[in-house]
């Protein structure tokens, strides 16, 4: 068993900054261990790069057949190299690749995979992976007592994490030449890149956020007001798609949505459910409005106004 | 034609999820009195399911892993059209992980009919580790795709993944797991004439000795690799300040706290 | 409940699942805007919610009026007029079943079985309701087809069905013994004869667009002319206590509703549900009321699943039910307090939706001879 954490490096994927900062900071509890990167595909020239991102020493994975992502054959080469290093931890960004990766490599190699998680804390002489489930009502401690690598997806954007030391990345160039002879049971057709997202959340300084006490035009009007006069991006939960006014679930803040890191969160007519409170753990300040003084978002903000969300969106806005 | 198989699990209704509590002393949940539904993506995967159906001809088989009580979702799976269900229903392969219950299923699976494409909800709404599809298709040695928003046939199955960037488009070959996304389809209501034919179709609970070349090491909570510690309820560690005055008041505080936090805008 | 099985279970969470997700988001648009329910309707038809109580020779999956009962029921939690408009399906296409001949079963009623078309009644006239001696609606053979001017008034849905039942003399005067010079014939209201007049703004039921149609030398064949015109008017009886389910679904949810409220509201630290006992007792009252009312509805379901199928019981379910709908529509307005009579609160329209239901196809008030007959 090799002391290395190891972060699946997906290309482009901000999440790969956040677990090795993560990974960092496990290997400083546990003691000498490594963190590396693994990088898959058919140019990684680059690879060596991951050292600024935090990695100590980088696997490279390098293909032809891995041009495009085919889950098949990208797992199997995971597998392989699990096999030949044995690494104790191995996490995963649970993008929509990592959360069909991890799970294939798991059973592929027959371990333990806490998914989803929020944070991964040791403690009691083991990886504690924090999981959320019943839509966030309640977080679970998932642990793998046994079997290795302990593998764990994370959410993207909720790590909470010192900034990563940067290495001189030690790069070891995997032989892949057994994928000359492998096939894949997926065939690419293509990829049709969405539209631009004019309206970026994740990376918002100021966002203002609509939940399902926006019922009225006129409270609408006052939050695009106020967000206009903060330079705010404009966010919104899922029961606030739920009361028609939206579909559009790219600026939706959730479990099932995205998280946001702003400077300044405002919430207006938003109760504070579960599922969408996971989205906002990195806020820092967070001042939310609501009618109802037991709405749960109060436990989550630093300021709190009990009231009409219209009438006091309305007067901040006319005050900015 | 094509032999359809589709995974559902019986899951507490998420309307109900306030119900749930944690129990102090084993730090355990509480789901006692919440009424079961079929987990809402594998609805998606039934409607699924039978649009291939009207398409290409065949059957549809439900199976799944559960206990006794979960006939009850099974049935409604029949009634919504489905031609057969299947549950097992055993302690030995209760306790169970994802990689367990995926073991469990594609033993089911193997024992109850020969498929060329077997559907999944995406994720469950309860546990939401959405690793059924992948893991299945590795223990039935069969292609998979999760994350699918939408899915026909084609000499193959032709699956369309949304990734963050964009969505991908993937030919895979049969047999083949898919992981059915809400966004694949809206489900149809059901129709009278099918809900009374529910009754007269197969629905067959197995118990683990049931299941055909079952390797014991893999089932139940045995075959977990992961394990489940303590539970604690979701709260927030916030002091919340409450303003307190007239409206103009509050607005007053709420513009000092926001041009304090983000500065004052230059006016052009 | 004993009246449920299995069957049942599944049929009604079927059926609050359509209503939920169907009705509910257009019943504000139907009773604020008169909106059409058409194709709401004909996709409640395509699911096969209008065959329980029609024999499986004539596509349908029945005789089962208690499920009939439960979609009337479901379906009007959320809405009245949406009820109305589902008890009237059944209305025609049972009775039509034994008026029509084979050929008009299969191009008229089946498919409204089924969803394809809607199928109203043209029936009432100035000259009253009741009083089919005076109508002046009159249809004259001309070679082989019949030539129908006229006009008819308070007719359901007058804009916004495909097929009419137009009740037409074929005499001078009817006979009082044989009924013979009654006839009812099918009119397409896509006919250029056709048209829709004034709607009227009524209380209550609002969407069920009750309007005034006019027949303006309208053409039908002979093979349109129902052979058994008596058994449609006589059979429309025992299809009445449908009444009696869209009033208990009413009742229902507004008894929930206001118990939710009273629970909710808090003053003083405490929920009103808590502080008041007079409030928690007159909703018990309304209860108890609806209790009864339920196993009297499906008391007399149950037995036209027997094949005893009674005007009078069937009629002393519809002149009960509005009278209930109306009372229990009146105590959870006050109970609820000022929210009680505002519109968007969702009470008050029953309380409308009561008074139009006690004249809607016959008003209670012309029942008791039948009663006192049977005596």
């Amino acid at each position: 068993m090799a002391k290395e954490i190891w972060v699946y490096a997906q290309k482009d994927a901000d999440v790969v900054k956040e677990l090795l900062a993560k990974s960092q900071e496990i290997a400083k509890v546990i003691g000498e261990y490594k963190v590396c990167a693994v990088a898959l595909g058919d140019d990684l020239k680059d690879a060596k790069n991951l050292g600024d991102l935090g990695a100590e020493k980088v696997y490279a994975v390098e293909h032809t057949s891995l041009k495009e992502y085919r889950c098949d054959l990208y797992a199997k080469a995971i597998e392989k190299l699990v096999q030949k290093y044995q690494p104790e931890y191995f996490f995963f960004g649970a993008t929509a690749i990592g959360s069909e990766l991890a799970p294939t490599v798991v059973a592929l190699v027959k371990t333990g995979l806490a998914a989803h998680c929020i944070d991964l804390r040791y403690g009691k002489d083991r990886l504690n992976c924090m999981v959320p489930a019943f839509g966030g009502k309640v977080i679970s401690e998932i642990y793998i007592p046994n079997a290795r690598p302990v593998m764990a997806s994370v959410r993207p954007g909720i790590l909470q994490t010192e900034e990563a030391a940067k290495y001189e990345a030690e790069l070891v160039c995997e032989d892949t030449s057994f994928l000359n002879d492998e096939t894949s049971t997926e065939e690419f057709l293509g990829f049709e890149e969405n539209q631009k997202d004019t309206n970026n959340i994740e990376d918002a300084d100021v966002v203002v956020s609509a939940g399902r006490g926006i019922t009225s035009d006129a409270s609408w009007n006052a939050l695009t007001q106020l967000a206009d006069k903060v330079d705010g991006a404009i966010a919104w939960s899922r029961s606030f798609i739920d009361t028609g006014r939206v579909k559009d679930e790219s600026s939706m803040i959730g479990t099932s949505g995205k998280s946001v890191k702003p400077k300044l969160l405002v919430n207006a007519g938003v109760s504070g459910a579960a599922q969408y409170v996971c989205g906002i753990a990195r806020a820092k300040k967070v001042i939310s409005i609501n009618k109802d003084p037991k709405a749960p978002i109060f436990a989550y903000s630093d300021y709190g106004v009990v009231g009409d969300a219209e009438k006091i969106l309305t007067a901040v806005a006319a005050k900015l | 034609m094509m032999n359809i198989a589709v995974c559902i699990k019986s899951v507490p209704d998420p309307e109900y999820y306030e119900k749930i509590t944690i129990d102090p002393e084993s730090k355990r949940l509480v789901r006692d009195g919440i009424p079961a539904v079929i987990n809402e993506a594998d609805c998606h995967a039934i409607e699924a399911a039978l649009r291939l159906k009207e398409q290409n001809g065949g059957t549809i088989t439900l199976v799944s892993m559960g206990p006794p009580a979960a006939k009850e979702q099974l049935l409604e799976g029949l009634a919504m059209g489905a031609d057969a269900a299947y549950l097992i229903s055993d302690r030995k392969v209760g306790g169970a992980d994802s990689l367990a219950t995926s073991y469990t299923l594609s033993k089911l699976i193997e024992t109850v009919g020969t498929f060329d494409v077997i559907l999944t909800g995406n994720e469950s709404a309860d546990g939401a580790t959405a690793h059924v599809p992948s893991q299945l298709g590795v223990w039935l040695n069969a292609a998979h795709a999760t994350n699918v928003v939408d899915l026909y046939y084609d000499n193959g199955m032709v699956v369309t993944k949304q990734f963050e960037t964009g969505r991908g488009k993937y030919r895979l070959q049969t047999p083949c797991v898919i992981g059915v996304t809400p966004k694949a389809n809206e489900v149809r209501f059901k129709n009278v004439r099918t809900i009374l034919e529910a009754k007269n179709k197969t629905l067959k609970v197995l118990s683990a000795a049931d299941l055909k070349d079952v390797d014991d090491q893999y089932l139940g909570l045995k075959g977990s690799p992961s394990q489940n510690g303590e539970v604690e309820a979701m709260s927030g560690n916030k002091e919340c300040k409450m303003l307190q005055g007239t409206e103009t008041e509050i607005a007053d505080q709420v513009v000092e706290i926001i041009h304090q936090i983000i500065g004052v805008k230059e006016e052009a | 409940m004993w009246y449920m099985n299995e069957d049942r279970k599944l049929l009604q969470k079927s059926f609050a699942e359509f209503a939920q997700k169907r009705v509910r988001p257009f019943a504000k648009q139907l009773e604020d805007e008169e909106a059409s329910p058409k194709e709401i309707l004909k996709e409640m038809g395509k699911l096969g919610m209008f065959t329980m109580p029609i024999p499986e020779e004539y596509t349908g999956t029945g005789p089962d009026y208690i499920s009939w009962g439960l979609l009337l029921e479901e379906v009007s939690k959320e809405s009245a007029t949406f009820g109305f408009l589902t008890l009237l399906r059944q209305v025609f296409n049972g009775p039509l079943l034994k008026s029509c001949s084979q050929e008009q079963i299969e191009k008229y009623v089946i498919p409204a079985i089924n969803g394809d078309i809607i199928i109203g009644l043209a029936g009432n006239e100035p000259a009253g309701g009741n009083n089919l001696f005076e109508y002046q609606t009159k249809a004259v053979k001309d070679g082989d087809e019949w030539v129908i001017n006229g006009g008819k008034v308070l007719v359901t849905q007058a804009d916004d069905v495909d097929v009419f039942m137009v009740i037409a003399l074929t005499r001078d005067q009817i006979d009082f013994r044989t009924m013979e010079g009654l006839d009812v014939f099918f009119v397409h209201t896509s006919d250029p004869g056709f048209s829709a007049g004034h709607i009227e703004n009524k209380v209550g039921l609002n969407g069920s667009r009750t309007g005034s149609v006019y027949f303006d030398n309208i053409r039908v064949p002979e093979s349109d002319r129902m052979p058994y015109p008596m058994a449609l008017l006589m059979l429309f009886g025992p299809e009445l206590s449908g009444y009696g389910a869209i009033a208990l679904g009413g009742c229902e949810a507004m008894i929930a509703k206001t118990a939710d409220y009273l629970k909710k509201r808090v003053q003083m630290g405490r929920s009103l549900w808590d502080s008041y006992q007079a409030a928690r007792h007159d909703l018990a009252k309304l209860q108890l009321d609806v209790l009864n009312f339920r196993n009297a509805l499906y008391g007399h379901l149950m037995n036209r699943n027997c094949g005893i199928h009674d005007s009078i019981e069937a009629g002393a379910v519809k002149s009960a039910c509005g009278p209930l709908l109306e009372k229990v529509s009146s105590e959870c307005m006050l109970l609820m307090g000022g929210t009680g009579v505002i519109h968007e609160t969702g009470i008050e329209q029953y309380y409308r939706d009561a008074k139009a239901l006690q004249i809607a196809c016959f008003s209670d008030k012309t029942f008791l001879d039948n009663v006192a007959n049977s005596l």
